[in-house]
């Protein structure tokens, strides 16, 4: 019994997107993590977001051969899934939160004390983060990350170069504002 | 303990900033759970055999996502165009047009205008009276009238009876018909 040519090169075809998405996973599973954990702060989610994005990618694994920047494309998806999330899970908890940034913190050597007050420092700072109009404070929390430039940022947002730059201008003065203003609170 | 910000200046602003800076890049940095990449993997394969084993309703749209793709968008399409041309239809043949009829319509008396009954008011009847019932007439023979000496003719009412007083025995006879009386008969 002969096999079908165009078969045989299905099969091919198939196997080497596998391999191609598997190569995709080893090399840009954590970024994706880092960015889905720093709009959602917590590990389960972000986790299962970055999951979500390679299923997105497996679905459209055909187009994958035209994709020119294979990290701006997975970070443009997991961003996409992300802020749907957030938006969904408003009413959740922020407990939860609160342990995993305790949790990320680095241990050299500061007491539990110490480690309880500077988690408390940073929860307030990323309170006032999300306070923040979501133009700038999408545009903040992606300039955190050092493998993103500001072309990169621009291209998953949509956005030209000079509104990234003019945003985030306009986010730094806003996040002064904000910790000037808790503070004078306090 | 560190020194309070002065933000007045620009260096405390820079400061202040830089701790913003520091949080973020810490969220940014924060190392992912060991064996990610294996987990991902491990359901990346389960979805495509799952795939595979569905082989045939592959090109069904995937739930939640269906409405992105352009098949499934064309077919919602055509559906909602059918049932409301279906349903247009239905209804247009349905809708017979009033028949004009021959008949001219009775004005409707109101009660301000109109005909009134000039308010009289209908008394049922409660009592029933007595009932009279008429004597039939015997049927009379042309001959026996000739017999008695009566004719079908009234008789003429004598001039004392018109007048309201009382007649004689003869006449009052004679007025009912019976047999007179004759003078030879009175003479016995």
């Amino acid at each position: 019994m002969e096999i079908p040519r165009s078969a045989v090169h299905d099969v091919m075809r198939q196997h080497a997107e596998e391999q191609a998405i598997a190569g995709l996973v080893e090399t840009y599973a954590t970024t994706l993590y880092r960015v889905a954990f720093s709009v959602l702060r917590n590990a389960a989610d972000a986790e299962d977001a970055v999951q979500e994005t390679f299923l997105r990618v497996l679905r459209h694994r055909k187009t994958l051969s035209e994709v020119r920047d294979h990290r701006v494309w997975l970070v443009r998806i997991v961003w996409n899934i992300v802020l749907d999330r957030k938006r969904r899970s408003k009413t959740r908890p922020e407990t939860d939160d609160i342990a995993d940034l305790a949790r990320i913190l680095p241990a050299d050597g500061l007491t539990a004390e110490e480690r309880a007050a500077a988690a408390q420092h940073h929860r307030h700072v990323l309170a006032c983060v999300d306070q923040l109009p979501a133009k700038e404070r999408e545009v903040l929390v992606l300039s955190a990350f050092e493998e993103l430039s500001s072309v990169e940022i621009a291209l998953v947002l949509g956005i030209t170069e000079s509104s990234v730059r003019s945003r985030l201008f306009r986010a730094r003065n806003l996040m002064s504002g904000l910790l000037d203003h808790s503070r004078s609170l306090r | 303990m560190n020194p309070p910000h002065d933000m007045s200046s620009p260096r405390g602003r820079a400061d202040e900033y830089a701790d913003v800076e520091r949080t973020l890049r810490l969220m940014a940095r924060v190392p992912a759970p060991e064996g990610i990449e294996s987990r991902v993997k491990a359901r990346l394969g389960e979805a495509s055999r799952a795939v595979e084993r569905s082989g045939r309703l592959a090109f069904l749209p995937v739930p939640g996502e269906w409405l992105h793709s352009r098949w499934s968008r064309g077919f919602a399409a055509a559906a909602i165009v059918v049932i409301v041309a279906g349903s247009g239809w239905a209804v247009f043949s349905r809708v017979e047009p009033a028949q004009v009829e021959n008949v001219m319509p009775v004005p409707q008396m109101h009660a301000s205008g109109g005909f009134s009954t000039a308010g009289a008011m209908r008394a049922p009847q409660t009592l029933q009276g007595p009932v009279l019932s008429r004597p039939a007439a015997k049927p009379v023979k042309p001959g026996d009238q000739e017999a008695n000496g009566t004719s079908l003719k009234t008789p003429k009412m004598d001039k004392t009876v018109q007048d309201g007083r009382r007649g004689t025995k003869k006449q009052d006879r004679l007025h009912r018909g019976g047999p007179a009386r004759t003078t030879e008969h009175v003479k016995k």
